[in-house]
């Protein structure tokens, strides 16, 4: 028999497969809002569609796999390979990415570099192997489909068994939910990058800051964020204005719950999954303890917040103890809304919600001007890249004096709270390359905010050949951020060794969050030939021209 | 929405309203900043509707500079296993796209279960001659996309 049905309409024209398992289950799932469901082994048949949901009483149309948003959790095993059959029921091309997994490039899933895309009614068949273990995530790498709600979690079991034990182990994917159309945002932000943030400076303001700091310091503050085209309360490009921000699909009213035993070691898989959001994550009265970060293992710190940028992961470990609710609790960096849901005994309890913290606002430093003072800027020198990009449209700042920034907690949350830092990750074991890097790439993060262009050295990915590694090759990226937003930047196919102080123990990522004004590098083996992707991971970010490919023949 | 009236005064008041007005360019949509249509190489950006949208991989590919490497295919995950071949049952025709539902047995050349699926057929095929409930020999073969197409197909002798 066959132990594979594919189609849905195989199955609804009463066909004989054997495999209708899933189709069978999908309405009554629906019916029960229960969330997504998890998928498990070798073989998998996802289908790709429009979905209805419902989300805080208003109806809209999402797309989603298998019926769902978010799409099922796919459970593999390391050491297994995986078929993962595809077909999209859109009226337009689709495909699936497999975030932070390593398949040959044909696999990977990015329309144009690894294959052709899956036309409206195709299935497409994924095979690989799964090399690797830990907490990863699926989404679309066509158009804007990820925004409108195709993404999913991917848990691989390793081989070898855990290295922390628990109890209990929940996905906890945060994603941004909008009503309007992804082209509506896209299009607002061109006409006016600031349309989303309700936050900004006004008249008001400067009055408050003129009595505090001085008419003449005040006046020269705003003609130094006036001349870069920027604005300081511009700390995500769309916010709360228009997003609701969701746990595993869920808004905060509908408050997802995660059940424990007191005393039971939890394990909690932190996805983001969203498209523009990054999210400060914290459970009053319970520290987590960091397991693991991009599906990479590392050594335990016990926080009590940490950030969680666009397409990474962070596994904890949480040990409640009491017979009491606990919040989780994920506010948007710019402070305009949240993502809750709670760990308690029994459903239907619920802890406070703590209000959100105090919003950040962007400084100088963000500027890669730290340490100066306004109206110091005379002397300063540009190294001959920054004024090689001075100048261009897509570029409106150069960072003059870029900063290392990995021990950066951010701001906006009071002092006493435990951060986890970039520079707390630790791998449990050496880097498999030791060897040096051969050469160095350096490359600017750029923007023109008024006009929404980003890029990497002021191009467009139109305007860009790639960057070509030779197979085998060792090197170091080197990023300089020159805008104010953050970049969680993502390259396909090969790790990112974060160069962060722990020597042979750098962490392994596949998504690199880079701080405003921020100088950063991460060491890259290139042992994967093909045509990778490599771009920020801000959806709109990388619509709008951040992304590179990077080809290793 | 207050705030948002303010906007000219936000960067700071009038000095910095002018500098601005020297400074800044044109909010208004540039040029070609039309929001992304179906081309999808992952996010060029505004691009106006292409004549090429979603380019093979190989035929990007062989854009290669002249002094690069032979190695110019792209490494498909079959690579020197473009066509396989199995048996199957038909499930369904479809001729206005050309395509057939098929149940097929594992095909080990490329790695796959049985599945239940379509697939596109070549357009030399006659497909008038495809019923479904007949069992068949096929082959398929990949396509510069990675999708596999079905290049030949007839009934299985047998007739089981």
């Amino acid at each position: 028999m066959n132990p594979f049905a594919l189609s849905r309409r195989r199955f609804t024209q009463g066909a004989a497969a054997a495999g209708a398992l899933l189709p069978i289950a999908l309405p009554l799932r629906r019916a029960l809002a229960i969330p997504a469901p998890v998928l498990g082994g070798t073989e998998f048949a996802l289908e790709i569609g429009a979905v209805p949901l419902t989300i805080n009483g208003r109806r809209a149309t999402a797309t989603g796999v298998n019926g769902q948003v978010p799409a099922p959790t796919l459970r593999w095993r390391e050491g297994d390979a995986v078929t993962l059959a595809v077909t999209n029921r859109l009226s337009e091309p689709s495909s699936i990415h497999w975030h932070g997994v390593r398949t040959p490039s044909p696999m990977d899933g990015v329309p144009g570099l690894s294959f052709g895309g899956i036309a409206p009614g195709q299935t497409f068949v994924y095979r690989f192997p799964v090399n690797q273990s830990g907490t990863y995530w699926y989404h679309s790498h066509s158009m804007f489909q990820e925004q409108t709600g195709l993404y999913g979690a991917i848990v691989i079991a390793p081989k070898a068994g855990y290295a922390q034990a628990f109890d209990r182990d929940y996905v906890v994917l945060l994603s941004d939910w909008s009503f309007e159309p992804p082209e509506t945002i896209v299009s607002n932000l061109k006409f006016q990058s600031g349309y989303y943030n309700y936050g900004q400076r006004t008249l008001g303001t400067f009055v408050d800051d003129a009595r505090r700091a001085g008419l003449g310091e005040t006046v020269a503050n705003r003609l130094e964020w006036g001349r870069m085209r920027m604005s300081p309360t511009d700390i995500l490009d769309v916010s709360g204005a228009t997003y609701t921000y969701l746990i595993n699909g869920q808004p905060p009213g509908s408050n997802w719950t995660a059940l424990f035993h007191p005393g039971a070691r939890v394990r909690l898989r932190f996805i983001n999954g969203s498209s523009m959001s990054i999210f400060d994550v914290r459970i009053d009265g319970l520290p987590m303890t960091v397991v693991q970060a991009d599906g990479n293992d590392v050594v335990p710190v016990t926080v009590d917040q940490f950030s969680i940028s666009v397409a990474e992961t962070y596994d904890v470990i949480v040990e409640p103890t009491a017979e009491r609710a606990y919040t989780i609790f994920a506010q948007a960096e710019d402070r305009t809304g949240y993502a809750r849901g709670t760990l308690a005994p029994r459903p239907g309890m619920a802890a406070a919600i703590p209000p959100m913290d105090r919003r950040p606002l962007r400084t100088m430093a963000d500027m890669g001007m730290a340490g100066m003072e306004h109206g110091e800027m005379p002397g300063m020198e540009l190294s001959p890249e920054g004024k090689r990009l001075e100048g261009k449209v897509g570029v409106d700042n150069v960072a003059i004096m870029p900063a290392e920034r990995l021990q950066s907690a951010g701001e906006g949350f009071p002092q006493g709270r435990r951060v986890f830092t970039y520079a707390d990750l630790r791998a449990t074991k050496p880097g498999g390359d030791p060897r040096p890097p051969m050469h160095e790439i350096t490359l600017h993060l750029t923007g023109n905010m008024e006009r929404f262009i980003w890029g990497f050295d002021g191009k467009k990915f139109s305007e860009a050949g790639p960057i070509e590694l030779k197979r085998g090759d060792r090197v170091r990226f080197v990023l300089i951020n020159d805008t104010m937003m953050e970049h969680p930047i993502h390259l396909h196919g090969l790790w990112s060794e974060l160069d962060n102080g722990h020597g042979e123990y750098r962490p392994y990522k596949h998504t690199i969050n880079v701080k405003p004004g921020e100088r950063l590098g991460y060491l890259v083996t290139a042992d994967a030939p093909g045509r990778w992707a490599f771009h920020c991971h801000l959806l709109y970010h990388m619509e709008t021209g951040m992304f590179r490919e990077v080809r290793v023949t | 929405m207050i705030a948002r009236l303010y906007r000219p005064f936000v960067t700071g008041l009038l000095p910095v309203a002018l500098i601005a007005c020297i400074n800044s360019p044109p909010t208004s949509a540039e040029p070609n900043a039309a929001v992304p249509l179906g081309i999808d190489l992952g996010g060029s950006g505004p691009v106006v509707a292409s004549t090429q949208p979603e380019l093979p991989a190989r035929a990007i590919h062989t854009e290669a500079k002249a002094g690069s490497p032979p190695h110019r295919d792209m490494p498909l995950a079959h690579a020197g296993h473009n066509d396989a071949h199995s048996t199957g049952t038909v499930n369904s025709v479809d001729p206005a796209q050309h395509k057939v539902n098929l149940s097929h047995n594992p095909i080990p050349e490329i790695g796959w279960p049985a599945m239940t699926m379509e697939f596109p057929v070549a357009p030399s095929i006659d497909l008038r001659a495809i019923k479904p409930g007949t069992r068949v020999n096929f082959t398929i073969e990949q396509q510069p996309g990675g999708m596999y197409e079905i290049r030949a197909i007839a009934p299985a002798g047998s007739g089981r």
